[in-house]
């Protein structure tokens, strides 16, 4: 079973919310038995009753967050600490520098692998957009090779070949940008750069769905 | 990580400011738990040195830096 969490009470995590409804299409697409913890839903209470069924083998949270924590809808804290039902759970925190304490906790406890940020993880988006981010080029640049590390999981990849595919994206970007007439690009280039240097894979690269 | 107190260093802060103005009006950043900062915001929490202006320094220094060292190949090859 996977589960995504996907919050939206302020600007940051409605773009994280419409941005991974592409993951939860693929899922729904594939038949892959899903766990879309949206909005309201993305809370401590239903995430754990979905922990305490023991089926869980991807994670995919998307929310704010901090060395020791992640969070779901208005910043609840959904996880802080290894739960025995993760069992060989894959995790993937799309939230800030969960990868420098959380991560490496949950890891110790016995989940498999955690990708996630050693840093804060910027995104750059464009205020004319922000009604509509699907549409916001700008923020494609950095969340759809965040969103391939799940999508990769989803495709049987193991987790070292998605962050290697997810971070070959994010240079293919950052070329793209180098090679543009966009504005400001040198910004665009040294926030990605940013996000690349802070994604990393703790614990077994080799594991799989 | 630039530690907390340890001032930002004046020439770097008029680099990034300069370049930060240069965004366009409807430029906004999505810095985590720190929430979302337009251009006004940004030059605002550099110029107060806050721990948001200290990341943003940072990040485009760090980034100049690997462009100047040509670390920047070397970190984009596949």
């Amino acid at each position: 079973m996977v589960l995504i969490t996907r919050p939206n009470h302020d600007l940051a995590t409605r773009y994280l919310y419409h941005f991974s409804k592409k993951v939860v299409d693929y899922c729904q697409k594939k038949s892959i038995s899903l766990v879309d913890l949206k909005g309201k839903k993305a809370n401590r209470k239903l995430f754990l009753s979905y922990v305490k069924k023991g089926k869980l083998k991807f994670v995919f949270v998307n929310g704010h967050g901090n060395d020791d924590i992640v969070c779901g809808y208005d910043n609840e804290v959904i996880v802080d600490k290894y739960e025995k039902d993760f069992k060989k759970t894959i995790f993937y925190c799309r939230s800030c520098r969960s990868a420098k304490i959380l991560g490496k906790k949950l890891v110790k406890g016995g989940i498999s692998a955690f990708v996630g940020y050693t840093k804060d993880y910027y995104v750059l988006m464009s205020r004319k957009k922000n009604t509509n981010p699907l549409s916001d080029k700008t923020a494609r640049l950095f969340l759809d090779p965040s969103n391939l590390v799940a999508m990769s999981i989803l495709k049987g990849d193991n987790v070292g070949e998605a962050d290697k595919k997810s971070k070959k994206l994010l240079k293919k970007n950052i070329k793209e940008v180098i090679g543009s007439k966009m504005r400001f690009k040198d910004d665009v280039v040294a926030y990605l750069l940013h996000d690349l240097k802070a994604q990393v894979v703790i614990g077994d690269k080799s594991a799989k769905l | 990580m630039m530690k907390k107190g340890k001032k930002i260093n004046i020439n770097e802060k008029e680099i990034v400011m300069a370049q930060v103005r240069t965004y366009d009006s409807d430029f906004e950043l999505s810095i985590g738990s720190f929430g979302t900062f337009s251009k006004k915001e940004l030059l605002e929490n550099i110029e107060k040195e806050s721990e948001v202006g200290k990341q943003i320094v940072e990040i485009q220094m760090n980034y100049l830096r690997d462009l100047v060292s040509g670390d920047i190949y070397k970190i984009l090859e596949d």
